[in-house]
């Protein structure tokens, strides 16, 4: 039974407050986090923090006010963040990756305050005149005032207790961009559900190298680390170079929870599956998994491979996090499924939002105190999903018999054919299962008589063959017929973006038409093409660029060892969206092989 | 565009290692994963004063690599290095997998050009195909092989309990595929089922065979079977190192590297004698 931690008559904000200065105290000799650009001590955190209050009072800014921060550097932003919620103002975290250009229409949702970012982006960034000069702040300034200014040993009184609390930026289930308002109550319901649920305590030790601008990142990393007087690593960017050495740290820094998303955790399985003793040191608890869905298979190769248990929780940025757990309870796990609701209400409703029978699909419509406040400036948006404070969260999802939830599918790629509706996930995860299946994906396309149809792109394990029949026989034992695909792809491998994601657009392009064909490169697209294989063997060889060429050989290059050679292979096959055969892998003695191989493949592409 | 192509001629088998056209030549094998960076620190103490060159599975054996046996696979690449112009004699050079490939390509040589170098065996333990041969022969240690072979193999060997990741047949290393990206696993099942069908020949040819000292428990240093393939001199040197640490730790790989640019040297103030 979940209870709000909070006492009545107590704001919320105050609560929150006297929660972090409590932990900045009580934690004081401890470190707080080892980050990309250093460590950090609870101790220099609270003066920092007191530090930056200071620094915002004196630009004018109050609480309530939204303040956009995007930047490389790390500790900044994470500083800004907490010093932000802790001064009432309602931070606003960018991608450190933006654009100048982009960066100007991020403002355009958030409409901030002040906006803290990197000189680069600020250099090329049309902030529309919008902000006065003093609150366009480069994040040089920041270490500046952190450096020079004395600690003022205390906070500026608030005089407004602030209405929202953070601001998430999502697409969530549409393209439009949206920032998710959410409330120091909601994210005092998430913390204590996370309390209740994962049992975070000040011996909590994390591993999250998501970006700080996902919520999982952000939330799960320095908020919680401080919230429970814990600990954060984020030092070692995620890279599949970096993987190896990342996978030393869990025993070197006594990590106890490694907070991931199923594409690095993919990646994580993959390459990491020759140090299966990774997670079984004394402090390691379990590696947490959400964001998107976790199919059955990676699932059970990771607990299988690494002796750990994997929890997946369900959860969206309009949630805080997560609403659904599977794990670590042994009662809430099923491998495959979602879980089951903690500190909010699940139903599963109907078209006409009535509740469905037990094992009917339905979309899933959550509400409880993390439900966020809604769509900050968008009320029409915010109207479609958030009716009577329950928020409706375009899944489609159904209760089994052990009250467990599976998930079904998204409103959006469902598709109808031939009068009935499919959703393709519940046919990716049934695919999943088969034997033989490393990966696996359903999608519908454009059909004539149809209407849409569904196809499924399937990439056998190695050693193993599978067939179109195999599949489709498979699918009819576990499926409906019209839910069984009309046809299968069967590849190598599927395609996949920067970010791990299936590239379904990309399977879907390549069934109905091909893109207009592209010019053939020329010779400057060549020299491209090496300068990026090159930039890429640089990173896997640790080695300057410059002095790499298509010559580039094992035998005249430092750092291109035999564990280098696998990174490299794996990293080009990333970066390009591509997969080298076997022959190809075999005849790669020098970049020169490697350029002539991903030149062919590119062009067979397009 | 690149190294190789820009050299005529060198055939698609054959990788230039180093720039060096004199000094005779060392072949170094491809091991399972179809490359030969196993020999990258050898290759740097030898550079100076040997042509080196890694041999390596060229696009058309590769995709008929399902018909093509070890045997056939070695004869294409001493038919390559026969046709080729590298700088002689041309030595062979093999570790682990690698060697069985060595040896058979330097008997083939061997049959293309008589004064062919030196075969140099990296490690590589050679069985007997035959079980009673080899309790006969090491009664002891192949019951401790067998009793460590079914410690680590009881799941697998279980009915329809295989572990697709483990490559073990009884007789062969181990191979787990974990230890390999997923991108080299297809040409590693090949190669690894070649080297399962594999039945040696003995060779009138000699041989230098370099032992890693540090043995499993229960294991001998001895000549790793070897002794009963080669009519010729076999030379045993022994170095530092297990298996795997041999030429993975630098130290070690430096020390190897020395004892075999010492071994090229007595065999070329030997032919210089002759």
């Amino acid at each position: 039974m979940f209870e709000m931690p909070i006492k009545p008559g107590i704001h919320p904000f105050d609560h929150f407050c006297a929660h972090l200065d409590r932990m900045l105290d009580a934690n004081a000799a401890k470190e707080f986090a080892d980050l990309a650009n250093g460590p950090v001590s609870y101790e220099a955190l609270a003066r920092d923090m007191r530090c930056l209050g200071a620094a915002f009072a004196a630009n004018g800014l109050v609480a309530g006010d939204r303040v956009l921060v995007a930047s490389k550097d790390e500790g900044a932003t994470v500083k800004l963040f907490l010093a932000l919620l802790r001064a009432g103002m309602t931070p606003v975290i960018g991608d450190a990756e933006l654009t100048g250009p982009e960066l100007g229409e991020l403002m355009e949702v958030c409409d901030p305050a002040a906006l803290y970012a990197d000189e680069a982006m600020l250099a090329n960034a049309d902030t529309g005149g919008k902000l006065s000069p003093s609150r366009i702040i480069p994040i040089s300034d920041v270490r500046e005032t952190l450096s020079k200014t004395p600690d003022p040993g205390s906070w500026p009184t608030v005089e407004t207790r602030p209405e929202v609390a953070l601001l998430v930026l999502t697409s969530g289930t549409t393209s439009t961009p949206k920032a998710v308002e959410l409330t120091h109550e909601n994210l005092i319901a998430q913390l204590a559900i996370f309390k209740d649920i994962y049992g975070f305590d000040s011996a909590t030790r994390l591993l999250n190298l998501l970006p700080l601008h996902h919520v999982d990142g952000l939330i799960r990393g320095p908020l919680v680390a401080l919230w429970f007087g814990g600990y954060l690593y984020r030092k070692t960017p995620f890279s599949v170079q970096n993987v190896p050495a990342i996978l030393e740290k869990f025993r070197e820094k006594n990590i106890t929870h490694f907070i991931t998303v199923p594409a690095m955790l993919r990646i994580v399985a993959r390459i990491g599956c020759d140090t299966r003793e990774t997670f079984t040191g004394p402090d390691f608890r379990f590696i947490l998994c959400s964001a998107d869905l976790l199919d059955a298979q990676l699932w059970r190769h990771v607990e299988e491979t690494f002796k750990t248990p994997v929890v997946n929780a369900y959860g969206l940025s309009e949630v805080v996090c997560d609403a659904l757990f599977a794990g670590p309870d042994e009662a809430t796990r099923r491998i495959g499924s979602l879980g089951r609701p903690h500190g909010c209400t699940a139903e599963v409703l109907d078209n006409d939002l009535r509740p469905v029978a037990e094992g009917e699909t339905g979309e899933l419509v959550l509400s409880g105190p993390t439900v966020m406040r809604g769509y900050f400036n968008a009320p029409d948006i915010t109207a479609n999903v958030l009716r009577d404070g329950a928020f409706h969260t375009g899944d489609y999802v159904r209760v089994g018999p052990d009250g467990l939830f599976d998930f079904v599918g998204r409103k959006k790629t469902a598709i109808v054919s031939a009068g009935a509706t499919i959703h393709p996930e519940t046919v990716t995860i049934i695919l999943s299962t088969m034997p033989g299946v490393a990966e696996a994906v359903a999608f519908g396309v454009p059909d004539a008589t149809r209407g849409e149809k569904l196809v499924a792109a399937i990439a056998p394990q190695p050693g193993h063959e599978i067939t179109a029949a195999d599949a489709s026989a498979f699918c009819r034992k576990h499926l409906s017929a019209e839910r069984t695909p009309a046809e299968f792809r069967i590849m190598a491998s599927l395609p996949r973006g920067a970010s791990g994601k299936v590239l379904i657009a990309e399977l879907t392009a390549a069934e109905t038409q091909k893109p207009p064909s592209e010019p053939a490169p020329d010779a400057d697209d060549t020299a491209d093409l090496e300068e990026k294989v090159c930039a890429v063997a640089a990173r896997c060889f640790n080695v300057d660029a410059a002095g790499l060429s298509a010559e580039s050989t094992p035998f005249n290059t430092d750092g291109w060892d035999s564990l280098a050679h696998m990174t490299l292979i794996e990293e080009l096959e990333l970066t390009f969206d591509m997969q080298f055969s076997a022959a190809e892998i075999a005849s790669i003695a020098s970049l020169g092989d490697a350029i002539e191989f991903i030149e062919g493949a590119l062009d067979a592409n397009a | 565009m690149n190294m190789q192509q820009s050299r005529n001629t060198l055939p698609r088998t054959l990788l230039r290692m180093n720039g060096l056209e004199t000094g005779g030549s060392i072949v170094f094998l491809p091991d399972f994963g179809g490359n030969v960076i196993y020999a990258q620190p050898i290759q740097k103490v030898l550079s100076k004063e040997f042509s080196c060159f890694g041999a390596r599975l060229a696009p058309d054996m590769v995709e008929s690599l399902d018909t093509l046996s070890l045997v056939e696979i070695a004869m294409r690449f001493a038919v390559d290095i026969h046709q080729s112009d590298i700088p002689r004699p041309v030595h062979i050079s093999g570790f682990s997998f690698a060697g069985l490939l060595a040896f058979e390509t330097a008997r083939h040589l061997s049959t293309l050009e008589p004064a062919t170098g030196e075969l140099f065996i990296l490690d590589t333990r050679i069985r007997s195909r035959r079980l009673i041969t080899r309790f006969l022969h090491n009664p002891i240690q192949e019951f401790l092989y067998a009793a460590r072979y079914a410690f680590r193999n009881w799941r697998s060997l279980l009915p329809g309990s295989s572990d697709p990741l483990i490559l073990h047949r009884y007789g062969q290393i181990r191979m787990d595929l974990g230890k390999h990206a997923e991108a080299h696993r297809t040409i590693i099942r090949q190669m690894y089922a070649k080297m399962a069908q594999y039945h040696p020949r003995p060779w009138t040819g000699s041989a230098t065979l370099f032992r890693a000292e540090e043995v499993q428990w229960g294991n001998r240093l001895d000549d790793l079977g070897w002794g009963h393939l080669i009519d010729g001199p076999l030379t045993l040197v022994n170095v530092p190192g297990d298996h795997l640490s041999m030429l993975r730790t630098a130290e070690n790989a430096a020390v190897l590297a020395d004892k075999m640019r010492l071994q090229l040297e007595t065999i070329q103030k030997e032919s210089g004698d002759v």
